[in-house]
């Protein structure tokens, strides 16, 4: 027999946004997705790889093309997006955001070498300078939120991590930003489980991200989600990998955590070679769950 | 015994004139800075807790220096610094003033970033950082900041200089001068880069491969600084007071910023005592 939330993502796919039957989806659902820029990283003209005739996708246009595409608004960026750090850059970059009647749901710091979790002092202190200059970045973009790397939080480095995440977070309210960060426990990674974690968060005043694909198993996911999208600043990842885990399923422990925040979509070739296409996939499943 | 043989021996007996009971110059004291690294094993910081040599305060290295050889400028290391917020700079400052003392410059030197990486995003890192610490130079009163050029390799070169324009345009509107010293680049490199990016030189008498090219580069170096120069003491390698000299004939009006290592001595003051008698002698 079909379970309920298998016949969900089944039916959910089929559906493609409603677009196949030519219904329009529910805005206020819409609404509450958000797309990471991630999801279209092979298709991202880069400064790095000028010549790469795969890369269409200007990361000025992003907001636009999400918003004519999937009908969603809000759009998350890593910070290695930016071609510039300039006032005149990001102001026209807000103007194209605004444009496209769109926001910055989220800015996702990931510094080459650097992170909160370093042993060195001198590491963690320029960790706070360049995580403060990317907190005025958002404010110039009218984001209200950046996600930061905890890093490994070994027992070791623990206390000076949370001291380091407190200085963040003590700048980013005076500006009327949220600090966040994502369980990041996966087979592959040298980091914290979910509890050291939100040991980290609780310690430190700062914010879940919740990703339910960051889980090395079903039972962690089962555990941590619902303390997770308790402790969120409104907004969560959402990936899907079906012969990992059941994505109906963590946003169904979403709504029973009474989260009412956005689901970000996050693919990262998961769901086939079209980003777009990918992306589309994920966008059914949430619009057919929450 | 040549004319600076005699000078720096002369300079050491005279040990900034305190061995005779005279006082050392103002006005050439003025033009001396005592930088921070001379102190690191000294040092307290983040960086050393537990260290029992550690024992003095970066809070306290400009009242030391005013103390100790009557110079008011300290030139400090970016990593010296165990805090950026707002307060301990204002209470740095603060101290600083209580000596009647200035920070000469800030030498900024980042972990894995620099201008020449071939990496946009990590120049941008360095973008970002670098111009944290033009605001934190500013707190200071500080008029300068030296980054690291990270090799400038031809393939990096273009992009290095269009770093540091940036970075330069950023320095101006807070009246911060940034500069950058020969050394791990050929000086003639350096010296196109500056040009380039309309940076400035930090001549550091120490950062040449052989005498030839410190004569050839110290002429030109010491007419394109920012008001400062770095004088390190390496007598089996050149002749300190010949490089003095040298900034003597080119005209130069700066600071000479003192800077030792370990390697001079296991007595960290003995060494700056020394090279102060020397730019005592020779300026």
């Amino acid at each position: 027999m079909m379970k309920r939330r298998e016949f969900l993502i089944g039916s959910a796919t089929g559906l493609s946004s409603g677009a196949a039957w030519g219904k329009r989806p529910d805005r206020a659902k819409l609404d509450r997705i958000a797309i990471m820029s991630l999801c279209f990283d092979g298709v991202l003209k880069s400064a790095s790889r000028p010549a790469d005739a795969k890369r269409t996708v200007d990361i000025m246009a992003f907001a636009g093309m999400i918003a004519q595409r999937y009908g969603i608004h809000r759009v998350e960026f890593q910070h290695t997006d930016f071609d510039s750090t300039e006032p005149a850059y990001f102001k026209e970059f807000r103007r194209r955001v605004q444009k496209a009647k769109s926001r910055v749901n989220q800015i996702v710091l990931d510094f080459a070498n650097l992170n909160v979790s370093a042993t060195d002092p001198v590491i963690r202190l320029e960790t706070i300078e360049l995580t403060r200059s990317w907190i005025d970045h958002a404010v110039e973009l009218d984001c209200s939120r950046v996600m930061v790397s905890q890093g490994t939080l070994a027992p070791a480095v623990r206390q000076t991590a949370i001291e380091t995440l407190k200085t963040m977070n003590a700048y980013a309210k005076t500006k009327n930003i949220f600090i966040t960060m994502e369980p990041r426990w996966r087979a592959d990674a040298n980091n914290a489980p979910w509890d050291v974690y939100v040991e980290a968060l609780k310690a430190s005043g700062t914010y879940a991200n919740p990703d339910c694909g960051n889980f090395p198993d079903n039972e962690s996911r089962a555990a941590a989600l619902p303390i997770l999208y308790r402790m969120t600043a409104g907004s969560s990842h959402v990936k899907h990998i079906p012969d990992r885990f059941s994505t109906a399923g963590a946003i169904q422990i979403s709504k029973e955590a009474g989260y009412k925040g956005i689901y970000t979509i996050e693919e990262r070739g998961t769901n086939g070679p079209d980003p777009y296409r990918a992306v589309q996939i994920i966008v059914d499943v949430l619009l057919a769950n929450i | 015994m040549k004319q600076r043989e005699y000078f720096v021996s002369s300079a050491t007996a005279a040990a900034s004139g305190s061995a005779w009971g005279q006082q050392p110059d103002p006005a050439k004291l003025d033009r001396i800075a005592v930088m921070s690294l001379c102190f690191a094993p000294l040092l307290k910081g983040t960086a050393r807790p537990g260290n029992p040599k550690a024992t003095l305060d970066l809070m306290d290295l400009g009242g030391m220096v005013a103390d100790r050889w009557g110079i008011h400028r300290v030139e400090f290391q970016h990593v010296d610094f165990p805090s950026a917020d707002p307060t301990y700079f204002e209470e740095f400052r603060g101290r600083m003033k209580k000596v009647a003392s200035r920070t000469n410059q800030i030498n900024l030197d980042f972990a894995n970033l620099n201008v020449s990486s071939p990496d946009p995003v990590i120049r941008l890192e360095t973008i970002e950082l670098t111009k944290r610490w033009i605001d934190h130079a500013a707190t200071l009163e500080c008029p300068r900041v030296m980054l690291n050029h990270g090799g400038l390799a031809p393939e990096a070169r273009q992009s290095a200089i269009a770093t540091l324009k940036t970075i330069n345009a950023y320095a101006k509107t807070k009246n911060v001068l940034v500069a950058m010293e020969p050394g791990n680049a050929p000086w003639e490199v350096v010296v196109e880069t500056i040009k380039a990016s309309g940076t400035w030189v930090i001549p550091d008498c120490g950062n040449f491969p052989d005498k030839q090219s410190r004569a050839a580069a110290l002429p030109i170096l010491y007419r394109m600084t920012a008001g400062s120069s770095h004088v390190t003491h390496v007598p089996d390698k050149f002749d300190t007071g010949d490089a003095i000299g040298m900034s003597r004939e080119a005209g130069y009006k700066g600071v000479f910023s003192i800077v030792t290592s370990s390697r001079n001595s296991p007595d960290p003051y003995a060494p700056v005592q020394t090279i102060l008698d020397i730019v005592l002698a020779n300026m």
